[in-house]
Order: C-alpha cells, then structure tokens, then sequence
C-alpha cells in the first residue's frame, strides 16, 4: 500500500549538489539518499497561486522508497508519497 | 567557448504554439554565445526570412529546417514527428518538397505526410529523430512488452537509416524533467548503441526565454479552443522548453557529451544559404529562337516607330541605355513576362496599367506597361533598376478589380498551377482581439474583459472591482502585449503572384489558401522581397473598373465609346474644375484634404496633378513640406535655393524636395553621384539603415560636393534635409501614373458626370466617399437620380434620361438569383399589381418588403404603407401554387416624408429624393442657422451657426488632437473643424448624432471656408 500527503508533510533536506537532496530528516529521523530513481518538474496553474516543484522518487539507506518535492517557491521540501 | 547549439527550435510561425519571434530567438542565442541556430518550425518555413535576416544581424549562421508530421498509409491517424534540417540546395528542395506534399495532403492547418513519400526525397537533409512524438521515442516508450517495443524502434530506426542514410541520420535525446524522459533517453540511447548511431541533444524550444511558458499554454488553449483551466492533458507539464545554456545541457546530459558536441558538428555541415533570383522565372517563348533581349529590343523599336513618328535621338539613346542595362541585369524576360501579361490584358479589355518605380522606364512605357511617358516628365531610370543594384525590381500592375481574376487564371493557365502561386500573407494579433482571445483562454469574465478592452482603447489603467480581478486584469494586458504581432493564420496576399519555370514546390513550399484551388507560397511579400524570390503584383484597383464601366455606358447610351488613353491632358476645363475642389468622386484628389488644398494649389497642368497627390501624403505634411510649397506657389515667400546646383532637380517643385527621384537627381547635381548611388542613397536613407551605412554616405555627399565647390556647411545642410525627407518620401513615377486616372477620371467627371457617377456607384466600396454623397452631388449638379424601380431598373445602377437609375445592387439583402427572377418575369410581361410581382417571382417576403420601403413598386400609384399592409394579407406559398388572394380595401395614412426617407435610408443606404437637411431648411433659416453655400459668403472671423448631415468624420495622426468634420445639406459640404479641447467637451454629442449643429468662427483661406468649432451639439 501506498501513504499518499497530498499537500506534502514538510522534510529537512540537506543537498548533495545544488537542488539535489542528499539526506532527509523526517518525524525526527534522518534518511540518508541511497539512489535518485527519477525526478521532474512541474510548473503549473501560474493563473492562480502556482505550483512550481521538482520532485524526486529516491530510494533511502533505511530502506524507504519516496516521492519527495523541493517547493520552489518557498524553497521548502516536503515528502508526498511513501511506497509500501 | 560555445559547445552547444540548438538544432530544434520553433519560433511563433508554428502557428498557436511557438512563443516567440525568430527575432528573440536569434537573440537570446547570441547572448548565450551560440554561434548558430535551428528554425524547425512545425511543416512550415514561414519565419525562415525573419530569421535569416535576424541572424545575419547578430552574427550567427541561420539552419534551416522544419519539424514534419508523418503518419503510416494503412495508420493515418497516428501521427509522429521527424526534425529535418537543411545542409545543401538539395536538401532544400526536398525540404520544399516534402512539406508542400504534407500541407496539401491533409485539412488546412493539419499538415501530414505519408511515410512513403519521405523516398527519394531526403537527399541533403540531415534527419533528428524527433521529440517525444518522434517514431523511435515512442516506439522505446510503449506500453507493450519491452521485447516488442524494442524490436519496433529497431526496425523504426533501420527505416530512417535507410532513407536518410547513415551520416544523416541521429537519434535525438531531449530532457525537459518529465518524469518518463530518463527512461525514454536511457532506451534510445541504448538503440543507438545497437545500431551504432549517433546520438544528438535538443531542447525542442518553444520560446526564448523561461517566463514565456504562459503565452505559449495561452497559446494551446487558442489554439484547441478551450481554458487553462480544462486544458492540462493539452499543455506541458512545466516551463523548461526554453532556449538554454551549454552548461544547463551540459547538466541535463552528464553522461552524452558526444550527444552534445553532436550539435557543432552538424551545425558545420549545415552551411546552406539561400538564393533566389530571375533564374526562378519560366524562360519567355520568344519567335524563331530569338534571345529574350533581341525580342525585348525589337519590340521596344516596333512601339517607337508606332509612337513617336520623328524620334528625337535623346529618346533612342534613353532606350538604348535602359536596355542595355536591363540585359546586363538579365531580366529581359522578367520585361517579357510583365509585357504578355499587360498584353493579354489588353486584348481582353482589361483595364490595366503598371504603377510604382516601373514609370520610371521607357521601356515599360513603350511595352504599355506603364502609361507614362518618363522622357516628358523627366523621371529618372534609375530609380527603377541602375548598374548599381541590378537586382529585379517590383513591377506591380493595377487591374479592372473586376476583372484581375481572368488574368490571375490566364497566368495559371499560361504557366501553369505548379509553377504559379499567390504570396501568402500573415494574419496576426492585434491589440483587442488578443485580449479577447486572452481572456476566454484564462477563464474570465466578458464584463472582465471588456474592461480590458476599454481601458487599451482609453490608454488607461484598468480598475477592477477587488484585488483578484485586479491581478487577472494585468495577466491579461501583460500577456496581450506579449503576442501582439504573432502570426496567428494565413491569408492570401491582394496580388502577388509567384510564377517559376522548375516546378515550385521545389523551390518555396507551398500549400492550400481557403479559397478553392488557390495556392499559396509560405512566405509573405516581406519574405519573398528578403530572399529575393521574384513576385509580380496583380492589384485590383476600383478606380479602373469604374473607369471602364463609366465607358461602356457612355457608348451603350451616345453610340461612341470614348477612348480615355489618348486624352491629351491639357483640358484646361478640367483644371478649373479641380481647381475649384470640385472632385467628389475623382481619383485621389476628392479627400476633404484635398479639397483643403487644391484652391490653393490651382493645377493648371498634368505635372501639377502629379504635385497634388504627392503633397497630401503623411510623408510631406509631417516633412513640413506642404505650407512652404503652397505659399511659393501663391507668390507669398519667394523660390530660393540653398546652392544654384540645386536649381535644375528642385525647379520643377519650387526649392522644395517632393519626390524621391529628386534624392538622386540633388545627390548627382551637388555632389557628382551617379543616379545608381543616388539610389543607393536614397534607399539607405528611406530605410533609416544603420547610422554606420548613412554616415559612409554622408562623407561620400560631403567630399563630392566639396569637389562642386559646395561648402561643407552647405552640404551639411542639404544631407541633413535629405536625411529628413527620406523616411517619408514619395516616388514622382508613381504619382505620375496615379496622375494618369485623376485625369481620365475626373475628365469622366466633367463630361459625362452622370455616367461617372453610376459607375461609381456600382463599383463601391471606392474611394473617399460613401455612396449618399456620390447620390446628393449629382443631384446638386441638376442630374436626377431616380429610385429603384421593378419596372425598369436594372441590376446594376444605369444611365435614363439625363440621370440615372438606380440598380438592383443597392437593395438591403438582393443576390443575383433575386435580381434574375424579376428580370425573368418582367421579360414575359410588366407586373400589374403586387400579388402578380409576388406570383411570379417568389421572392422571399423581407426582400418584396425592402422594394416596396425604397419606392420601387410606387410605380402602380399606391401609397407605400398600404402595399405593405397588402402584402402582410398574401399567401405566399414556397412551390409556387396559385396565390389565395383576398384583397381588402384599406385605408391608411401615407408615410411622412421623414418617415419615407429613413425608410429608403435603411434599405438603399441612400436615400434618392430629397436631402434630409431640406426638411430641416425653414426652421434653420428661422434661428438663423446656415447651410454650406452660405456660410462661403461669410466674412472671415465672423461667428455663426451651421447645420449639416455628418458625412466624414477625421482625426488624421498628423493633425495633433485636432478633428476634421465635413458636414453636407442639399446645396454642398461645410467643414468644421473641432480643436482638442472643443472636441473634449462635445465628444459624445460627435460620435453619436448624425445632424449636428456647430457654433463657431468663420474662416476664409486661400478660397476654403472652415468653421472653427466653439460648440457642438446635436440637430433636434
């Protein structure tokens, strides 16, 4: 099964290279990046609000398969899908 | 260093998807230090000139190339994309080739070619193998097994291979952070190693820079007719198709670094450059194998002996020198062609003539091209071709606009549909209608947008009700003047006409216009101009149809057909005539501007018509050229010269520069240029070219001069007005051959005025004037204009008695199958009573309505209303059974005359019986108020009141703010004129009364009488 944050549930990301995450604190624990799957950009409903993010599907050394995104509007990142 | 160059790039010529100019594409790819780019356009070469040019601006080499849709034969429906690019002349032609077969294969604006046809058409051209829809990028992204998918990219590829071959033929990688796009790359690079191709990396652009992605999803939802809102499976998923920097690419592609140093290596194969020329144009049968240039002089000596029975020896060395270098310039057979289609015309009895810098040839004048004798009005050849720039001139021909289609189809008929086609034209965005387009695109409201709109015409800031109609309110004016100027479809040009001895397709691509069996070229008079393809104008010009028709009906009702070309100009009846202003209807010289002028100016000779339509032109009134030349001409300032070298080139104008050719005569009397500098001169100064071009020539003027003993203050001077008059500037030939028909036109107008006038009328929409004051002038001039009438009219407007009679053209709502069944039934026997007319024509019921409201059944002596009323009591069936007629008798009022007049008024757009301001006339005299022969008897400064009809209403740019109203009653037309601030007050009352009632000051000048507005209100 997979968790699903629609909105995203906030993340602290430290960076491997500029945009790139390299680890990630999450509920208080850290997931060290073991591989980048596959990432993407959306820029969307630039009418309204706008949502502009860079997703990235990464696999962690604690054994989490994830899709994170680095909002960049705000420079926040948030995780949005957990797979089981 | 660059190590990037983009090899797939749309500019705004893929029509409702490109987001940007080719202008900002070349520039954004200069600022990032591409030393080349691609236009690969969808099935298009639209922008190709634009973008040329703007490459040779910034420095870097233009690729030509298009991106092209192909579908299987037996799958038409599944679609795939292919990136073509041009590395020789042979690529080129196939490129043509293969998009000419793609636009006419398929629904205008659906361009697709059969994967078939790509056969032995790919020679020359370097093949990418596509974008996501590319046929290899969807074969590796197949849903099927991946064993299948990889076997159908394989054979995919093997196809290309073989048709392109493999030097020319490279798997194209794109990376735009889509979430498929790292396995799809991973996959074709895979292929690519199996089948060791090379790989190559593009960004697939559709606009310069990155904040360009909203126009260009406004774009997809114009083009698909829908909302950002409902359109996301339609629109990209992010904003990263933008023109990017190697690093960027670089970074996109860390591991392809051969992909990406791919993109220098084709660039340098890819080293193309265009060139058109008179070797484009069928070779011109000529008799007995003659060369094109022996044929061109012997007809040239034909027409001298035919002509001139004692040539002078200036004129056989003016043709000698004029062929000479015509033959230098090889364009012979260019004249040849030009001469057969005038010839063609003629025979016809066509009415036609050349106009622009070709009146400047003898030869075009001895071909008939031209109707102007260059040698009597001193032209100057070089105007039109000289050594210097032998290049092949325009040479636009005006025709019968009634009759330009017969020779528009003899061309396709003499050169034949593959080798003839018209220039195309680009229909763009403009202001409003883009906002409108905008707004529906962002889902806003139409009272929204109407703001908008009101505020673009205003010139104002837009005010919204709250802070989120505010914010969409500047998205929409943002984005509006973003694609202001986009293409946005294709029309046909008026006349250009493209006529090539290989097949055409070959040469420029072509495709369907709208109208049946029409083709266009992709490239738009600009263009073809730019590249240097030859285009011949067939222009239909109104003024020579009602010339022709004014003829014919002189001779069906005189038995003498006048013959209006040998007319000697030198009437001097038709001088005082449009001395007096008295040119309603009269070519080019009826403007209220004109009629301003033309007291003043008082022509008195054939060069001084050429001088009248020079003068009101934007160019010498924002020159300050015409208040100097009038004033010289009435004797008020005297005629000086900055120097006597002057003297011969500005004589014939008083001092003053009026023309073009006197740009190159000043620059070979004052500073010794040929008359071929003097044009090159003149085209550098015309174009406002770079001030590094204008300053060579500067130097050039100065040195000469000084060699003349001219000071170089003098010549400073002189270059200086030279400078100012070149933007605006206007060619003495082509005044000239205009001159030629206000002559015809106006001497039509003199002598046969009633005939004039119907052929005018039957010619409209034409000239300055709507159709209302062409009826109320004649009338003034003592000619009855008679209604309408089922009895005797015919379908168009005719000659009866000393007037005329209107035709059935004039009906509200009348079409030719109308128009033919009352003909019909009036040729078996007269119509005795409305239900016998409605009997036997059938017509449809608001048509019978319309004749009876214009007067056209008063003939049967019942009074209007009551027709009307019987008419309300038929049956009328629609398979033409007898009628069930009832006749009551009926009693009702006549309408009134006011009432009957805007009845006419609504159906005729005219009204034929009396002018509206005479029922009005006693009341007016009563308080005083004045009407337009009147008010000229006024003493100037006097205050007064005047009334009139409102007939023209102007605010030319060049006037400052301030408006121009010309009112008319029955005995003529009045001018008012409204300053700014007046027109501040009273502008509504102005923009929406027609009677209007001015207060205001007299003024007498040089024989016009103008009032000077001070208040303005509406006649009740």
């Amino acid at each position: 099964m997979t968790r699903l944050w629609p909105d995203g549930s906030s993340i602290q990301v430290v960076l491997s290279s500029p945009g790139i995450p390299g680890r990630f604190t999450w509920h208080g624990q850290m997931h060290p990046i073991e591989a980048i799957n596959n990432r993407w950009r959306v820029q969307m409903e630039w009418w309204r609000e706008g949502i502009w993010r860079d997703y990235f599907k990464v696999t962690t050394t604690t054994g989490l398969l994830v899709v994170i995104f680095h909002d960049l509007h705000t420079g926040d990142w948030y995780l949005q899908r957990l797979y089981d | 260093m660059n190590i990037y160059i983009e090899l797939h790039c749309h500019s705004n010529f893929s029509l409702l998807d490109g987001a940007s100019h080719p202008e900002e594409l070349v520039s954004r790819a200069a600022q990032l230090g591409m030393s080349a780019l691609a236009l690969t356009d969808h099935n298009a070469v639209y922008g190709a000139a634009r973008f040329i040019r703007a490459a040779q601006e910034y420095g870097i080499q233009p690729i030509l190339g298009a991106e092209l849709t192909l579908a299987e034969d037996d799958n038409p429906d599944h679609s795939h994309h292919l990136t073509l690019l041009v590395e020789n002349q042979a690529g080129w032609h196939n490129l043509c080739y293969l998009i000419s077969r793609a636009q006419h294969n398929a629904p205008k604006g659906q361009a697709v070619l059969p994967f078939a046809e790509l056969t032995g058409c790919t020679n020359g051209l370097i093949a990418l193998s596509g974008c996501r829809h590319g046929l290899l990028a969807t074969a590796v992204s197949s849903r099927k097994s991946r064993q299948i998918s990889r076997k159908t990219a394989v054979s995919a590829a093997r196809r290309y291979l073989d048709l392109f071959g493999r030097d020319n033929f490279y798997i194209e990688l794109q990376n735009h952070y889509r979430p498929d796009d790292g396995l799809r790359n991973g996959r074709l690079t895979a292929l690519a190693h199996h089948l060791k191709l090379p790989c190559v990396v593009t960004n697939n652009v559709h606009y310069h820079t990155p904040e360009r992605h909203q126009l260009q999803d406004v774009l997809v939802c114009i083009r698909h007719l829908t909302t950002l809102d409902e359109s996301a499976h339609l629109r990209r998923l992010n904003g990263e198709y933008y023109l990017k920097t190697a690093g960027q690419m670089a970074a996109l592609f860390p591991d392809q670094p051969q992909a990406i140093a791919n993109t220098l290596h084709i660039a340098g194969r890819c080293q193309f450059e265009l060139h058109y020329g008179l070797q484009d144009l069928p070779s011109f049968p000529t008799p007995h194998g003659m060369s094109t240039g022996a044929y061109l002089r012997r007809l040239c000596q034909e027409a001298i002996g035919q002509r001139y029975p004692q040539p002078a020896s200036r004129l056989q060395e003016q043709v000698n020198h004029e062929l000479t270098i015509i033959e230098r310039a090889g364009l012979a057979n260019y004249f040849l062609i030009v001469w057969d289609i005038v010839r063609y015309a003629r025979q016809n009895g066509i009415r036609c003539q050349g106009r622009g810098s070709a009146a400047n040839s003898l030869v075009a004048y001895l071909l008939n091209i031209s109707p102007v004798d260059p040698i009597a009005h001193d032209l100057v050849f070089e105007r039109f071709l000289s050594q210097e720039r032998a290049i092949a001139p325009d040479i636009d021909l005006d025709f019968d606009a009634a009759r330009r289609e017969e020779v528009i189809q003899y061309l396709y008929g003499r050169y034949g549909a593959d080798h003839t086609a018209m220039a195309c034209t680009f229909v763009t965005f403009r202001a409003k209608s883009a906002i409108r387009d905008i707004g529906k695109a962002l889902g806003l409201t139409p009272e929204l947008v109407a703001t908008a709109v009101h505020a673009l015409e205003m010139a104002q800031s837009p005010k919204a009700d709250n802070e989120t109609e505010q914010g969409a309110l500047k998205l929409l004016l943002d984005l509006g003047e973003q694609i202001e100027g986009f293409p946005r479809h294709l029309g046909i040009h008026s006349g250009g006409m493209i006529i090539t001895g290989s097949p055409l397709m070959g040469r420029v691509p072509t495709e369907p216009a709208t109208m049946p069996d029409r083709v266009v070229v992709q490239w738009d008079k600009e263009a073809l101009e730019d590249v240097g393809l030859v285009k011949i104008d067939i222009l239909g010009l109104r003024m020579l149809s009602a010339i022709s028709d004014a003829a014919a009906l002189i001779g069906e009702s005189t038995g003498e057909r006048p013959d209006l070309d040998t007319l000697a100009f030198t009437d001097t009846a038709i001088y005082e005539m449009i001395g007096t202003a008295d040119t309603i209807g009269v070519f080019q010289v009826e403007s209220r501007a004109q009629a301003q002028m033309l007291p003043r100016l008082k022509p008195t000779c054939f060069n001084d018509l050429i001088v009248a339509i020079s003068l009101i032109r934007p160019g010498p009134i924002q020159g300050n050229m015409v208040h100097p030349y009038l004033r010289r001409r009435q004797g008020l300032e005297p005629v000086t010269y900055l120097h006597p070298l002057l003297e011969p080139a500005l004589a014939e104008t008083l001092g003053v520069i009026l023309f073009q050719e006197q740009v190159l005569k000043v620059a070979r009397d004052l500073a010794g240029f040929t008359p071929g500098q003097g044009e090159q001169l003149r085209r550098a100064l015309s174009a406002k070219r770079a001030t590094e071009e204008i300053e060579k020539f500067r130097a050039a003027f100065i040195t000469g001069a000084q060699a003349k003993g001219v000071t170089p203050v003098i010549a400073e001077t002189v270059f200086e007005q030279l400078l100012a008059f070149g933007g605006y500037s206007f060619a003495k030939s082509h005044a000239a051959a205009f001159a030629v028909l206000v002559y015809q036109s106006a001497w039509l107008k003199r002598y046969y005025p009633h005939a004039f006038y119907a052929a005018l009328l039957n010619n409209q929409p034409m000239g300055f004037w709507n159709a209302a004051v062409l009826v109320n002038e004649l009338r003034r001039q003592g000619f009855p204009v008679l209604p309408v009438d089922i009895h005797t009219s015919q379908p168009t407007c005719g000659l009866e008695g000393n007037g005329i009679r209107l035709g059935f053209n004039y009906v509200k709502g009348f079409h030719e199958e109308h128009i033919d069944r009352i003909m019909d039934g009036r040729m078996q026997r007269p119509f005795t009573s409305l239900a016998d007319f409605c009997q036997r024509t059938h017509l449809p019921r608001t048509i019978t309505e319309n004749l009876i409201l214009c007067g056209a059944m008063d003939g049967w002596s019942l009074p209007r209303r009551q027709l009307l009323w019987e008419l309300g009591t038929l049956h009328l069936p629609e398979n033409g059974l007898p009628l069930d007629i009832t006749p009551e008798p009926v009693s009702l009022p006549p309408l009134t005359t006011a009432e009957a007049m805007l009845a006419e008024q609504s159906v005729l757009g005219l009204s034929p019986g009396d002018h509206i301001m005479a029922l009005y006339r006693a009341e007016l005299r009563k308080h005083y108020i004045l009407g337009s022969q009147e008010v000229t008897a006024v003493p100037d400064g006097q205050w007064v009141q005047v009334a009139g009809l409102l007939v023209v209403h102007q605010s030319p740019p060049t006037a400052k703010g301030f408006h121009f109203l010309t009112l008319e009653d029955e005995a003529g037309m009045m001018n008012v004129i409204v300053s700014p601030q007046v027109y501040g007050r009273y502008r509504s009352t102005i923009r929406s009364e027609r009677l209007l009632l001015a207060q205001g000051q007299v003024q007498q000048q040089g024989g016009v009488t103008n009032v000077l507005a001070d208040k303005v209100s509406g006649l009740r």
